[in-house]
């Protein structure tokens, strides 16, 4: 098989690619949600909270997104509700990008100084408001850059979704490998389509993050 | 859970010691081409900076599933073949070289010039340079970002199983088709790795403040 011939297997692996592109999007979303109220729970909450949320955060974290995944759709179907790949996909997806958001949300509005917060209650504004009107705007510089960082990441792992049989990107590659028997090209190929959705995307992140540290709104970060 | 787990303590402890050796390899391997690659970067030879900056960037915006099965499967249509484990350690290897070789960089940078000016001013070599001056400071620097990867490469070694690597998460997986006992046994691989990652946290946390202490 040659280049040329590959022209004809693209369409199916542009087919592959709006999953990815959907799942990336839909797992963000739902992470998003996720993420951003374990932060706010975890900031308003106090010490309880913390005390139940964080090892759950830290699980999630300190284990592979892959057995999150496998345990999301098989633990699904071993309960009895057997979840198909799609959303076993999203849901584990979810659940680890929850996670990481909500720590790197939960660090940027612990990065606002505490006299903020406490200038804020003393002229009576409520918990709620100063966090809301107060403490997020400012920590949203810090967010936006970090977040759409984590968003690249979350396209490259919905690669792991092939192992739920997912037609994603991934996997519509190894079926055109089961089918032509030419695993250099196709994959190649599909490294090509992954580098056009991720280095646009990387390139903005860049571009954002030096914009909002010339304006003096992002703090300092290695 | 837990009589499941001794049951099967030696096939664990087996596939524990194949995951530490496919992290332990990537950190290595990919340390030495990170740093090289992070030199390449900083260097004044153009050619060398646009072959480092593309590897940097073609490693960082793919998956790298897709990494590993084009190291296993593709490059054999070359005649090149790995095992398994060889194929999964190259390849995270190769991905962890270019996260890598992004840490050591701002590590580098992050060493202030005027210390290079005073280390030549007073007339120390430049291997010395390096290896006092420089080296200790961008270590204290990139210490935190280090461990960081070096878990995310544990984690990460996972996708060996996809290739049937038997490293931690494949015994599992082969456990679970002979006894379905799936829940427990996906619960007590996610709690290995979560001590895996806590212990390196600490050893890690520990040998900072050693460094701190020494050179601060």
């Amino acid at each position: 098989m040659n280049w040329a011939e590959m022209g004809l297997e693209i369409a199916y692996l542009l087919r592959g690619t709006q999953v990815t592109i959907e799942l990336s999007l839909l797992a963000f979303a739902g992470g998003g949600v996720l993420g951003f109220t374990i932060a706010l729970l975890r900031v308003l909450g106090g010490s309880d909270v913390t005390l139940v949320v964080k090892p759950l955060v830290d699980v999630v974290r300190g284990s592979p997104l892959l057995v999150q995944l496998l345990a999301v759709y098989l633990g699904s179907s071993v309960l009895g509700f057997s979840l198909n790949p799609l959303t076993a996909a999203f849901v584990g997806l979810s659940i680890n990008a929850g996670a990481y958001l909500s720590e790197i949300i939960r660090g940027a509005l612990t990065s606002v100084p505490k006299g903020q917060t406490e200038a804020g209650l003393a002229v009576g504004l409520s918990r709620m408001y100063v966090v809301w009107g107060i403490i997020l705007p400012q920590a949203f510089p810090v967010i936006v850059p970090a977040a759409m960082g984590f968003f690249i990441s979350l396209v490259k792992d919905t690669s792991l979704a092939y192992v739920l049989g997912l037609l994603e990107l991934t996997r519509a590659a190894k079926d055109i490998v089961d089918r032509t028997l030419d695993p250099f090209h196709t994959y190649v190929i599909v490294m090509l389509i992954y580098f056009a959705l991720c280095y646009p995307l990387s390139v903005l992140v860049r571009v954002v993050d030096r914009q909002l540290q010339h304006k003096g709104l992002a703090r300092e970060r290695l | 859970m837990i009589e499941l787990v001794i049951a099967h303590i030696g096939e664990f402890f087996a596939g524990f010691k194949i995951t530490l050796v496919i992290a332990l390899g990537a950190m290595l391997g990919g340390s030495l081409l990170g740093v090289l690659t992070a030199i390449f970067r900083l260097s004044h030879v153009g050619p060398l900076r646009v072959l480092s900056l593309s590897y940097i960037e073609l490693i960082r915006n793919t998956p790298g599933l897709v990494q590993l099965l084009l190291v296993y499967l593709g490059l054999p249509e070359f005649g090149i073949r790995f095992s398994p484990l060889g194929a999964t350690i190259l390849a995270l290897t190769i991905n962890n070289g270019a996260y890598l070789a992004e840490i050591f960089r701002a590590g580098l940078q992050s060493v202030p010039k005027g210390q290079l000016e005073a280390a030549a001013a007073i007339g120390l070599p430049r291997t010395a340079t390096l290896i006092d001056v420089v080296l200790p400071q961008a270590l204290l620097a990139i210490y935190p970002a280090l461990t960081n990867q070096f878990i995310q490469t544990v984690l990460f070694s996972s996708i060996g199983a996809l290739i049937g690597t038997v490293e931690l998460t494949q015994v599992a997986l082969i456990l679970n088709t002979q006894t379905y006992r799936t829940i427990e046994i996906l619960a007590a691989l996610s709690l290995m790795y979560v001590g895996i990652s806590a212990v390196i946290a600490s050893a890690s946390h520990r040998l900072g403040v050693r460094l701190e202490r020494r050179y601060h």
